[in-house]
C-alpha cells in the first residue's frame, strides 16, 4: 500500500517517525563523523598532553639521575591502558627509565628522535622534550600509545550513537502515536459522520467539534450545510404536502404526465372518475389508461407540438395566440 | 629495564662508589664522582628560586662558590660554562675563609671543613645562600643540602627548615627524590 492510500493515522505516523528518525540519523552520523575525523588529532593532543605531564614530573629524577623516581614517573602511565611504552632518555640520548618493565629493550627505539608526535603504522608515538624552566633540556620523553585501543573507543561512540538513535525512536514513536490523535481525531469523526450521511441517508448527525482549528471551522462548516439540507428537505417535504393537499380538495379530476406519458400525479378526483387508486395509476401510460383509442393520435400530436421549441415570447405576444392549442380528447365514460 | 642497556649506567655508578670509598685519596684528584655532583650543583640552580634582593640587576651573575678545599678540579667550571639559569650567567668562585664569601648563591663546602660546620653556618645564617655539602651530618647541623651516596648511588638530604629560614623556595620536584630531614634529627 502506497502511502497516498494508506490510513491518516498511519500517514501521520510515518510522517512524524521518518521526520525524526532521520533528524536522529543525521545528527549521530555528524557527531560519529566528527569524532571519526578529529580523533587522530585528538589522539595526538591528548598523548602530547599526557607527554607534558609526565615530562614535566620528569625533571628532578633526570636532574639527579634518580632512576627509582624515573621509574615511578613513568608507572603513573599505568592509569591509561592507550598508552603502551615509554622511555626516558638523559641529556646524552642514553636510556635511563623505561615502561613497562617487562618490554624487551629492543621494542623502545635506542636513542630520542624528532620531537612531536606523529601516527606510525598502527601506533602512535613522539618524543617530549624534558626541559627544567626556561634552561638546558635534561633529556628526552617517549611515548607509544595504541590506535587500537583508540580506534575501539570510537566503536564505542558508534554503538552509544545507536542505542541513542534507537532509545529517541522509541520515545518519538510513543509522543507521535499521542499526538497524531490531535489531527487525525476530527479528521476521523467528520469521516465517520459523511458516511453515516451518504450511506444513511440521516441528515441529522452531526460531527463532534474537538478544537477551534481549521478542522474545527470544517466541522462546523460541514454542520451547518447538514443543517441547510435537513431545513431544506423539510420545507420540500410541506410543500408538496400542501399542493396534495390543494390537488386532492379539487372538484376536477387533475391527472400530470411526463413527456413520455408515464402518470405522475393523480388527485382524489380522479380516483372516483376512473375508478382507479393513485397507487395503481401512478407509473402507468396515460395513453392505456385515460385517453380512448380514438383520441390518441390527436393527444400525441398535441404532446410532439409542446415539445417543439417555443417560439420566442415577444412574437408569441404579438400573434396573441395561446402557445398550446388545446387537445381534443374524449375519455371514456363509466358511470359507475 | 634491560640489564644490557643499563649495564653501563650500573657500571658507572659501581664506579663512582669505588671511587668514594677509596676516601682521602678522592680528595686530592678530582673523581667521576665529583663529576656527578658537580652536575648537581649546577641543577639544583634551577629547581631553587632567590629572593628578588639576591640578584640586583637582571644579568647578576649566579654564583656558584666552593669553600675550602676544592674537590671538583675542573668538573664544575666545565659544567657550568656558557650556561645561564633564568638569564643570569653562572659563576665559579672559590674561598678559603668563610669571611671571603661575597655575592653568593650557592656554597658548597668541601668535606675538609667538616671541623669548622658550625661557625661556617653560624656565619651564613639570615643570609640567602642555599648550602650543599658531603660532610657528615651537615644537613643535620643546619646545612640545606647533604649529598650521600646509598647503594652506590648519589642522594641527597634536604633540610627544609634550614632552607625556607633563609628565604630560598625550593621547587617540589627537587623534593621528589630528596630525603627530607630537620636540624638535630640523626
Amino acid at each position: 500500500m502506497t502511502l497516498r492510500d494508506a490510513p491518516i493515522r498511519r500517514k501521520l505516523m510515518t510522517i512524524m517517525l521518518l521526520t525524526s528518525g532521520l533528524v536522529l540519523l543525521l545528527t549521530c552520523a555528524a557527531f560519529v563523523a566528527y569524532e571519526f575525523l578529529t580523533f587522530r588529532q585528538t589522539a595526538v593532543r591528548e598523548l602530547s598532553t599526557v607527554g607534558k605531564i609526565i615530562a614535566a614530573n620528569s625533571t628532578a629524577a633526570l636532574a639527579f639521575q634518580n632512576q627509582d623516581d624515573a621509574r615511578e614517573v613513568l608507572t603513573a602511565l599505568r592509569a591509561d591502558r592507550h598508552v603502551v611504552a615509554a622511555t626516558l632518555y638523559d641529556s646524552r640520548g642514553r636510556r635511563f627509565a623505561v615502561y613497562p618493565d617487562r618490554r624487551p629493550p629492543e621494542a623502545f627505539p635506542s636513542a630520542p628522535g624528532r620531537d612531536g608526535f606523529r601516527v606510525e603504522q598502527s601506533h602512535l608515538v613522539g618524543f617530549e622534550p624534558v626541559v627544567q624552566g626556561n634552561n638546558e633540556r635534561l633529556g628526552t620523553l617517549y611515548l607509544e600509545a595504541d590506535l587500537g585501543a583508540l580506534y575501539e573507543r570510537l566503536r564505542l561512540y558508534a554503538t552509544i550513537a545507536l542505542l541513542v538513535i534507537a532509545v529517541s525512536f522509541l520515545a518519538a514513536y510513543l509522543v507521535a502515536r499521542k499526538l497524531q490523535r490531535q489531527i487525525s481525531h476530527p479528521i476521523l469523526a467528520l469521516a465517520e459522520t459523511a458516511k453515516a450521511v451518504s450511506e444513511r441517508h440521516d441528515y441529522s448527525v452531526r460531527a463532534p467539534k474537538l478544537g477551534q482549528d481549521e478542522l474545527g471551522l470544517l466541522t462546523d462548516a460541514f454542520n451547518q450545510m447538514l443543517t441547510r439540507i435537513q431545513q431544506q428537505n423539510q420545507a420540500l417535504r410541506e410543500g408538496e404536502e400542501r399542493v396534495r393537499a390543494v390537488v386532492n380538495s379539487a372538484l376536477s379530476a387533475v391527472i400530470v404526465a411526463d413527456a413520455t406519458g408515464t402518470i405522475t400525479d393523480w388527485n382524489t378526483r380522479a380516483e372516483t372518475m376512473f375508478g382507479l387508486g393513485r397507487t395503481e395509476a401512478l407509473g402507468r401510460r396515460l395513453q392505456e389508461t385515460v385517453i380512448g383509442s380514438g383520441g390518441l393520435e390527436t393527444y400525441q400530436r398535441a404532446v410532439d407540438r409542446s415539445l417543439e421549441p417555443r417560439a420566442p415570447p415577444a412574437e408569441a405576444r404579438r400573434s396573441r395566440r395561446p402557445p398550446c392549442a388545446p387537445i381534443g380528447v374524449s375519455f371514456p365514460w363509466s358511470s359507475r | 629495564m634491560s640489564p644490557g642497556g643499563w649495564a653501563g649506567v650500573w657500571g658507572l655508578v659501581w664506579a663512582l662508589c669505588l671511587a668514594h670509598g677509596g676516601g682521602v685519596a678522592a680528595q686530592s684528584a678530582p673523581t667521576p664522582e665529583y663529576r656527578l655532583k658537580a652536575i648537581f650543583l649546577f641543577n639544583f640552580a634551577q629547581f631553587v628560586e632567590w629572593p628578588a634582593s639576591a640578584f640586583p640587576e637582571p644579568d647578576t651573575p649566579l654564583v656558584i662558590g666552593v669553600l675550602g678545599e676544592d674537590p671538583f678540579g675542573p668538573y664544575l667550571d666545565e659544567t657550568v660554562r656558557g650556561e645561564t639559569v633564568n638569564d643570569h650567567p653562572l659563576a665559579v668562585r672559590r674561598y678559603r675563609r668563610v669571611e671571603e664569601i661575597g655575592a653568593c648563591h650557592i656554597l658548597f663546602v668541601s668535606r675538609a671543613e667538616q671541623g669548622h660546620l658550625g661557625e661556617i653556618l653560624d656565619s651564613l645564617k639570615d643570609r640567602s645562600v642555599l648550602t650543599v655539602s658531603d660532610a657528615d651530618g651537615f644537613a643535620r647541623r643546619g646545612g640545606m643540602i647533604r649529598f650521600v651516596t646509598e647503594r652506590n648511588r648519589i642522594r641527597f638530604r634536604v633540610n627544609l627548615e634550614a632552607v625556607r629560614a633563609a628565604d630560598l623556595t625550593i621547587s617540589s620536584k627537587l623534593l621528589r627524590p630528596a630525603q627530607i630531614v630537620s636540624t638535630g634529627e640523626d
